[in-house]
């Protein structure tokens, strides 16, 4: 019983002993990290909305670079709100984002783009509020101020962008913004943050939709 | 794929509606007070005039007498209120260590909160801060014996 088990475990080591050096070794494909392409497009949504109110400007840029399955992305924005019914707040700034994204479609020749990635992102703005109002000592206006403000967070983003003519591209950015940290706030707690938004959430999401021009630096 | 781009893409859209009423702001821009008895500790009923330095107002108590609602000056480090009646006069001089304006909604007035209350002076018999930040989910701010 002994000798017939030893015999067969002898057997099939041997077995696949011979099947390993049957099987020929893939030659594993060199892996090209040289940029391929740069995108550079603008945030439509952003930029539509600045269009449309006179309370709400901001317009964003963002670049990719195409490296091998990955892309290096960075956007830099600019934003001014102005909120109140019955007071006049207002938030000025900017902000930039950040990171590195997978590039999950096969054929990267395309340019097309199905990503997941991580962002840093960090905003330097300044805000003020001015008031009227009577706290029980009579009618004052209170006019508060943050001069030096400064946020940082960071986001998940998934992102889609599709060929719709030549190089031009378009597509969308869903992102969950996270880590969210403000400092500089004196008496005045600011309400916004510019690329982030309401500070009323400590985390947040955002929808961002991009038309972008594809530069390929060879195929 | 498609799936999970629609529902991804109905989240961000719900996440980004916010009903705010601005009854539902626990910020409070002024102290409650509440009034006790020295020797037994039980509820006091007042019958003050009560007044704050720089205030062309008169405070007036809760329905029951045993309590008021004081509001603390933003542009001041502290607040004197004077409580008056026809046979003893009090008085009463809060500290805070910040007021803090915050948005809960655009359509909504400002919130002040003020932060650090303390007793600078007073000439009851006993005064205790059992809540030094003015805020709605607290009922008392400062407890009077006397």
């Amino acid at each position: 019983m002994w000798r017939s088990t030893f015999s067969l475990i002898f057997l099939v080591a041997c077995l696949a002993a011979v099947g390993q050096q049957q099987t020929p070794l893939k030659k594993k494909e060199k892996v090209d990290f040289r940029p391929h392409e740069l995108k550079v497009g603008f945030n439509a949504i952003r930029s539509g909305r600045s269009l449309s109110g006179s309370d709400y400007t901001s317009h964003e840029i963002e670049t990719a670079i195409g490296i091998h399955l990955y892309n290096v992305v960075f956007d830099y924005g600019v934003e001014e709100h102005q909120r109140g019914e019955t007071f006049d707040y207002r938030n000025t700034g900017n902000y930039f984002r950040a990171g590195i994204d997978r590039n999950f479609t096969k054929d990267k020749a395309s340019g097309n783009v199905l990503s997941l990635g991580l962002r840093y992102a960090r905003a330097n703005f300044e805000d003020q509020m001015i008031f009227i109002a009577d706290q029980g000592f009579g009618e004052q206006t209170y006019s508060l101020t943050n001069d030096d403000l400064s946020a940082r967070w960071l986001e998940v983003a998934f992102g889609l962008r599709g060929k719709v003519v030549s190089n031009l591209y378009m597509g969308f950015t869903m992102r969950w913004q996270f880590s969210r940290k403000i400092n500089g706030e004196g008496d005045l707690k600011t309400y916004d943050i510019p690329g982030f938004g309401k500070t009323s959430r400590q985390n947040s999401t955002a929808f961002d939709y991009y038309l972008m021009w594809r530069l390929p630096f060879r195929d | 794929m498609k799936k999970l781009v629609f529902i991804l893409m109905g989240l961000s859209v719900l996440s980004c509606r916010d009903i705010e009423n601005c009854d539902t702001d626990d910020n409070l821009d002024f102290m409650i007070v509440r009034f006790y008895d020295i020797e037994s500790g039980s509820s006091k009923k007042i019958g003050f005039e009560i007044t704050a330095e720089d205030s062309p107002y008169t405070f007036t108590p809760f329905e029951d007498s045993t309590g008021v609602g004081l509001p603390l000056n933003p542009e001041d480090q502290t607040t004197t209120f004077f409580f008056d009646s026809d046979t003893s006069s009090f008085e009463l001089e809060m500290s805070y260590e910040e007021v803090e304006v915050t948005i809960f909604d655009p359509k909504c007035d400002p919130s002040l909160t003020f932060l650090g209350l303390d007793t600078v002076r007073q000439t009851f018999d006993s005064t205790v801060v059992v809540g030094n930040v003015t805020n709605r989910q607290i009922s008392t701010n400062v407890e009077i014996y006397f």
